[in-house]
């Protein structure tokens, strides 16, 4: 994947009357060719900031350059994007293949050409039945087809999809997922896509920015998003069940040094020791998956009772209680034979354990 | 529309309103103003006469009868119409079927050009007319319903007959906002039809009933039509409305005292506007 | 049982729509002298009552043909009419639409206030405005053309207003994607804005035709030449002599509003609701 910077965001600053502070200070480079996901929940600035890329809300401070150029002042039409609207956004009176023509014509592409791409782009995306249906003739699938089509006929060299797949059900969700994806990777589009679905942005994107509050929280990698979460937001945000996050400190018993959990203790990851002085505030997490049923001869093991147990058939999820501890969620497989209220015991893989400073939420680096 | 954004594109919302703006500012907004620049100045003499014109049109004894009667067609009409539209109105709305054919049964009236219905106005209220004629059958004495200050009571009942529709629709969307939850809630608890109507209907109905009695009020300076066309130009003293003043302010050229008049009149709708707007904006907050 | 009962009242409201309905047109084929014979009471000041038959005891076509073929006055007139209304609603939608989309899409400073002076001035009377319209269209040399009743009448700011609310109900997303796709604002306005808004353009038309086709103010001051003159100044100048012609004149001038009122009463509704909601 070739790595120019294809869109640039400098100190992008969004305010709204009302001193909202929607967009806060953000950075970023678009990457020529990647799946760029924006997630975080409702609010955090994700649709906000691809507007601004499309150039639909203006810029309060900062400037987004496409190729090296400074686009802030540039109408949406001069920018080369396509966009898919949350809410598909279809031209109501006008038949599927006027929608999907309508790009066209308004750049004055030549009959010719016009026809052979729409008639590429129908066949894509199985429309061609669809053609002379009005939207309010389709299914909520098939206009998020036509969206799509509307998009991609112009061949643009952004594209930006807000939330596409939220208006529909789950199971059609899922296909357009895989659909959008392997349409992206054949046509290698720079795409932003925005979402709060953190499971679209893990399967979906070549690389996802969280953002909160306006405030970009980390930019990665799927993998080193889940692995590496930079902060406690990160953490608790991607992955589900989330990541268990507890209060904690550092203990140094018998000439070791472990990790509080409620009255028991668990072993401390090496790596991160040094950079722990004893007794700070600190929060320590660990993954569901990373939690392990154990024999209570291990040392390390903690004993618990079973709350709760969720098997779906391909895993079980395990809840977990202590007295004076935090409750702790276990991802196992599928065989698990606990039963609600009996106790069991438990491994904590130390390796896994993430540490943050529970002030500042930031993740604690390791050496 | 992006607030930084370059002049080309802030100017585009103008473009669109020139020719609303053009035509508006010249046929009315400007013209208004002469009128106003008038107003203080005689028509003969052009010379600057003050508050004179004013002070001529509020003691012309025409112009009080004018404005009297407005008034008191006003303030007799409107809650006649606001009633029978809103009966009309929930009766309707309480039929399931055939409320197609009713609703434009209704609103034909509006369809009927007022100078097309007038002849068999004139003949069912003359002296000698239709009315007086079935109302002989019963013994009653023949009314001079046009010719008398019974007249009033012609236009009152030609003006319903003609907006009773429109209001009717105002309703009629007014009922239709009120959500179906409220009711079947209050049926649960207990509450009869008429319970349902006074706790429920009428509170939520209150904002349509300002937005219509403001409508309704501004459309009743109309009703002028039903006069000049059954009375003409020098009615009965009960029904000579303000434009008949003006329409005869105009023949004799009274520019000056017409433009007093009119600016007057522009006040008194103006804060009428207003009051209302704050009456309307606190309905909002019910 | 109260189903009945309010559908027997309301069939009793209808009567009164329906009678005088009815009577007008079947009285327009009342003979010259049934005619004169059953109104002679009113328009001749006979002794007795006039009486108004349901059906006319001799039903006859002959007051249509004396008024379509002998009456040259009365075409003027109709034809009076067609040119003072048509222009005028035409205007009102040329000049008002794109007002509308602009007030109803764009933000921009001062659009409150527009907005504001455009419902005072839907909302004023004739008689505020009737002088100074006259001295304006005086010093245009327009008294007494079919001018002076179309130019203020297209300058009315109601239809837009009606134009607005419909405007305002389009998604906001659906201009954006035209937006992007680039369009220009005037295309927008062109291929997305007006279809989509036509429901209000046709709302803003049917009650802009009710209406003027009405109009009796503006021509009885404007105009001063009678031959100018639409049909609702024409109609009641009655006489014994054309009684039986004044009735088919009148279903005459009743038969354009009431088509456009039945194919558009969808939209009449639509505007009359429109009409009613506040900002």
């Amino acid at each position: 994947m070739n790595e120019i910077a294809d869109v640039e965001i400098s100190g992008v600053n969004k305010w709204y009357p009302g001193d909202v502070h929607a967009v806060s200070d953000m950075y970023m480079e678009i990457h020529k060719g990647e799946f760029l996901v924006f997630v975080g929940p409702s609010g955090c600035g994700k649709t906000t900031l691809l507007r601004m890329i499309a150039g639909l809300e203006a810029i309060s401070s900062g400037t987004i350059s496409m190729g090296g150029r400074v686009i802030n002042k540039v109408a949406p039409k001069n920018r080369d994007i396509a966009m898919v609207f949350q809410n598909y956004a279809l031209y109501p009176t006008m038949k599927v293949k006027e929608n999907i023509a309508f790009p066209l014509k308004m750049h004055h592409t030549n009959k010719k050409e016009a026809a052979s791409r729409i008639a590429e782009v129908a066949e894509k995306l199985e429309l061609k039945a669809l053609m002379n249906r009005k939207p309010a003739a389709l299914s909520g699938g098939q206009r998020q087809r036509v969206a799509l089509a509307r998009a991609m006929v112009r061949k643009p060299r952004l594209f930006l999809m807000d939330e596409p797949l939220s208006n529909l059900d789950a199971k059609l969700r899922t296909e357009m997922r895989r659909e959008i994806v392997s349409l992206q990777r054949e046509l290698r589009v720079t795409t932003v896509y925005a979402t709060h679905d953190q499971t679209e942005a893990m399967t979906m994107g070549t690389r996802i920015a969280v953002m909160n509050e306006g405030v970009l929280q980390q930019i990665g990698t799927p993998k080193e998003i889940y692995r590496n979460p930079k902060n406690l937001f990160v953490a608790g945000f991607i992955g589900s069940p989330g990541m268990n996050v507890w209060d904690t400190e550092v203990v140094f018993m018998e000439g070791e040094y472990f990790l509080a959990l409620g009255g028991a203790l668990v072993p401390i990851p090496a790596k991160t020791l040094s950079a722990v002085r004893e007794g700070k505030k600190i929060k320590a997490a660990i993954r569901p998956e990373h939690i392990i049923p154990a024999s209570s001869i291990y040392e390390s093991a903690v004993t618990m009772k079973i709350d709760m147990v969720e098997n779906s058939g391909r895993e079980a999820a395990v809840f977990l209680s202590a007295p004076g501890s935090p409750s702790l969620a276990m991802v196992t497989n599928a065989d698990f034979e606990g039963f609600s209220g009996e106790m069991i015991s438990v491994c904590l893989r130390a390796e896994r354990i993430h540490l943050f400073d529970a002030e500042t939420g930031a993740a604690i680096e390791s050496d | 529309m992006p607030e930084n954004s370059p002049l080309r594109e802030r100017i585009v919302p103008w473009l669109f309103l020139a020719p609303s703006l053009v035509f508006v500012t010249v046929m009315v907004l400007l013209p208004f103003l002469d009128a106003l620049r008038r107003s203080f100045f005689s028509a003969m003499s052009s010379k600057f006469v003050g508050l004179a014109n004013y002070k001529a049109v509020l003691s012309n004894e025409a112009f009080k009868l004018a404005a009297a009667n407005t008034a008191k067609f006003i303030a007799v009409c409107i809650p006649l119409l606001l009633l029978i539209s809103l009966l009309i109105a929930l009766m309707l709305n309480a039929l399931k079927e055939r409320r197609g054919i009713f609703k434009t049964s209704f609103l034909i009236p509006m369809a009927i050009p007022v100078a097309s219905i007038v002849l068999l106005w004139r003949v069912i209220f003359h002296e000698k007319g239709v009315l007086n004629s079935v109302l002989s059958l019963v013994g009653v004495e023949p009314v001079k319903w046009i010719g008398s200050s019974a007249a009033f009571g012609v236009l009152v009942f030609t003006y319903l007959w003609k907006n009773f529709g429109y209001d009717m629709v105002l309703w009629l969307s007014g009922i239709s906002g009120i959500s179906p939850a409220l009711y079947e809630s209050a049926q649960i608890d207990g509450a009869g039809s008429i319970r349902r109507f006074f706790k429920i209907t009428l509170p939520n109905l209150i904002p349509t009933m300002f937005t219509i009695t403001v409508l309704s009020l501004l459309n009743s300076f109309k009703v002028f039509r039903e006069a000049y066309l059954i009375a003409g130009s020098y009615p009965d003293d009960s029904i000579y409305m303000l434009q008949h003043l003006f329409n005869n302010w105009f023949v004799n050229l009274d520019v000056d005292k017409m433009c007093a008049g009119a600016v007057l009149m522009a006040l008194v709708v103006f804060l009428l506007i207003m009051a209302l707007q704050k009456v309307w904006s606190r309905g909002d907050k019910l | 049982m109260r189903r009945w009962l309010l559908a027997a009242f309301l069939t009793f409201v209808a009567f009164f729509v329906w009678i005088p309905l009815w009577l007008l047109i079947s009285g327009s084929f009342m003979g010259a002298k049934e005619m004169t014979q059953n109104l002679a009471p009113v328009l001749e000041n006979a002794s007795g009552y006039a009486s108004w038959p349901i059906i006319a005891k001799y039903p006859t076509l002959q007051p249509y043909v004396e008024l379509l073929l002998d009456t040259p006055q009365f075409f003027v007139m109709f034809w009076n009419s067609c040119i003072q209304v048509f222009p005028i609603i035409l205007g009102q939608v040329l000049i008002g639409a794109p007002a509308a989309w602009a007030l109803a899409r764009f933000r921009f400073r001062g659009k409150k206030l527009l907005y504001f002076i455009y419902i005072v001035l839907m909302l004023m009377p004739f008689q505020v405005t009737m002088v100074s319209s006259y001295l304006v269209l005086n010093n245009m040399g327009l008294i007494n053309t079919a001018w002076a009743i179309i130019l203020p009448g297209a300058a009315s700011t109601f239809p837009v207003f009606i134009m607005i609310r419909f405007f305002t109900a389009i998604p906001d997303a659906v201009t954006e994607a035209g937006e992007m796709d680039g369009a220009s604002h005037f295309q927008i306005f062109l291929r997305i804005g007006l279809p989509l808004g036509a429901p209000g353009i046709l709302s803003a038309v049917v009650l802009g035709f009710l209406e003027y086709w009405n109009a009796l103010e503006a021509p009885l001051a404007f105009l001063n030449d009678q031959s100018f003159w639409p049909l609702s100044l024409y109609l009641p100048n009655i006489t014994a002599d054309n009684a039986g012609i004044s009735l088919v004149a009148s279903v005459i001038m009743l038969v354009p509003a009431l088509l456009i009122f039945l194919f558009g009463q969808k939209y009449l509704e639509q505007g009359i609701t429109a009409s009613g909601m506040k900002d």
